[in-house]
């Protein structure tokens, strides 16, 4: 029965997730050095912005390339509070890291909101580009408010002296918003959105506010990717308009579609896998690892465009525009879509 | 099946115009339609019949004109608004999620009843004895965990008719439901309507007039945008004008 052959997988998949987080958490800490440690735990609030991308990319069918402009809201926000307001201390952090997030979240909404109900529809895509373009110039000129070019440095206790501890409070973050986001796209909500990235319209003649529906969705995205960056300015303790880098929103795409485009953990997968792979590799191919990058990517749109987790995991449908483009894209060159 | 005379009106357009550059698709229609009733719309292609169901929904908003449902003036409100007023809309090409199953594009539509505002789409929605009513009816309930894509044509119509019942709408607008059925599958929908009908309205267009005898108790025929006739089967069945610009309408 194909239903036992599915939970069968997705038990392994749960025992197999579980036994790598376990190890990253009582393990890797231990086995690295502080440098690696550091880096590793920036990869992992990369990774919040993946997952957040994954699901509004792979469920919603909403591509942005503008996650991390959201990333730099989250953390020039807590830089901000933390170096400029005063009265706030180590027991803030907590609230002053939601509060980036929230910020990011609500930015997205007014954002995305605005630009659905003009019905922007593709362009939407070269609206999150601008954005996080604008953000960085905007940040760049103010510098009485932003610290222009140099960034803010925030005060010394914002980096705690435990880095393994954070490593772990990072691993255990993405877990709960996995999760969270796990419950969130099977509510009735998350089924709706779902409709609505194959038929809009279809939904809307159920009496879907799809607009309302795709804001809160693209509001939800960008508070994790505001989230990752708040947690980012707490690991390294400056923040520079290189946070709100389009190459950096470029390759969360590519590492959720390595990772799995459609699932959950999958963006997490591809994010360590790349940036990991470009820390260690980036030293012997020097600038060619961006042609490598790029070929990988190609190769898995046109091959696996599920992703690593997306092949393996049982999927339920297999309804999206990626899908559809990557069938033209064969047919043009000749060969045959096997999805 | 006599035209109940004395119910109140549930949907009606007033001097209702739709120009698309120089052609009028919908030209000065007012008509009324009346609760509990099975109307159907008839006329040749290009009468204008969709073009009307697409300005009752709210897809196209009209030249001039309004559109009155239950007493509302609902001419520019947005589709989603319209739909949760209580009009549901069956379409002419079938449009059912074909990777889901069977149950979860019913579901779909259930959902939206079940939890009204849009917070309490986070929570639970208790939709399955709802659902599995709606399959039942329409003789789906066997096939429930099925791809609906797997369905043949004729049960994927029977589902498009499901997911609108889920909608709880008070009119039912259904554009041409037997399109491409056998003739079973088209006397079993017969039945399936009249069956729905006693809870609630139901306009639909169709060119099998085999089938609107068997179904519809007003019959109001467009032509070119206007209503040309409107009465019972026998009235429009005499009706010249009817015949001569519908041509063959008795062997279709």
């Amino acid at each position: 029965m194909a239903g036992r052959k599915r939970i069968v997988r997705s038990v392994l998949f749960v025992v197999a997730g579980l036994t790598l987080v376990t190890t990253a958490m009582v393990v890797a800490p231990l086995a690295l050095s502080r440098f690696h440690i550091e880096l590793f735990s920036t990869y992992l609030t990369y990774a919040l912005v993946a997952v957040g991308l994954g699901m509004v990319f792979g469920y919603c069918g909403i591509l942005s390339l503008g996650q991390f402009a959201f990333f730099g809201i989250g953390a020039y926000t807590v830089a901000m509070i933390t170096s400029r307001v005063v009265g706030i201390g180590p027991g803030h952090v907590l609230p002053v890291v939601l509060a980036g997030s929230m910020l990011a979240g609500l930015f997205g909404f007014l954002l995305s909101y605005v630009a659905f109900s003009l019905k922007l529809g593709t362009l939407f895509i070269l609206v999150t580009i601008a954005v996080g373009s604008l953000f960085q110039k905007l940040a760049i000129a103010e510098t009485n408010l932003f610290g222009g070019i140099n960034g803010i440095i925030m005060p010394y206790w914002i980096v705690p002296s435990d880095m393994r501890g954070l490593f772990r409070v990072f691993i255990g973050v993405l877990l709960v918003i996995t999760t969270l986001l796990w419950l969130f796209v099977r509510s009735p909500f998350g089924r709706a959105i779902q409709g609505i990235r194959n038929k809009e319209g279809r939904v809307q003649s159920l009496g879907y506010n799809t607009v309302l529906l795709k804001s809160i969705a693209f509001a939800i995205s960008t508070a994790i990717a505001g989230l990752g960056g708040a947690l980012y300015a707490v690991t390294t303790g400056f923040v520079s308009p290189g946070v709100f880098s389009f190459s950096l929103s470029f390759d969360a795409v590519i590492w959720v579609v390595i990772g799995g485009l459609g699932t959950l953990s999958g963006p997490i997968l591809g994010t360590l896998l790349v940036n990991l792979a470009k820390f260690y590799l980036s030293s012997v191919l020097l600038q060619y690892w961006i042609i490598v990058v790029g070929v990988l990517f190609i190769a898995f749109v046109l091959f696996l465009p599920h992703g690593i987790l997306g092949a393996l995991l049982p999927r339920r449908d297999a309804g999206h525009w990626l899908l559809r483009v990557r069938r033209g894209i064969l047919e043009v060159l000749g060969m045959r879509a096997r999805d | 099946m006599t035209h109940q005379s004395g119910n109140s009106v549930l949907l009606q357009t007033e001097r209702l115009c739709k120009q698309f550059g120089g052609l009028a698709a919908v030209d000065n229609l007012s008509f009324q339609v009346y609760e509990g009733e099975i109307r159907a719309v008839i006329g040749p292609n290009g009468a204008g019949k969709t073009t009307l169901f697409n300005v009752i929904t709210g897809h196209l908003k009209p030249t001039s004109g309004r559109v009155v449902f239950r007493g509302e003036d609902i001419t520019r409100r947005s589709v989603h608004l319209i739909a949760q007023l209580g009009i549901a809309r069956k379409f002419q090409i079938t449009q059912v999620f074909g990777d889901q199953s069977v149950f979860d594009n019913v579901g779909l539509a259930a959902q939206r009843t079940a939890c009204r505002s849009t917070w309490r789409l986070f929570g639970p929605c208790s939709i399955r004895d709802t659902v599995m009513d709606i399959l039942a009816r329409m003789h789906l309930e066997d096939k429930a965990d099925w791809p609906a894509g797997l369905l043949s044509h004729g049960e994927q119509q029977c589902l498009e008719l499901g997911i609108v019942l889920a909608t709880g709408a008070k009119l039912l607008l259904l554009d041409e439901p037997t399109a491409g059925m056998s003739l079973e599958e088209r006397a079993e929908m017969g039945d399936l309507l009249k069956d729905i009908a006693q809870d609630t309205t139901i306009v639909v267009t169709e060119h099998d007039f085999d089938f609107i005898k068997n179904v519809a108790e007003t019959i109001t025929v467009m032509n070119k945008g206007t209503k040309l006739a409107e009465g019972s089967v026998e009235e429009v069945e005499c009706n010249q004008d009817v015949v001569d610009c519908y041509l063959g309408i008795g062997n279709a």
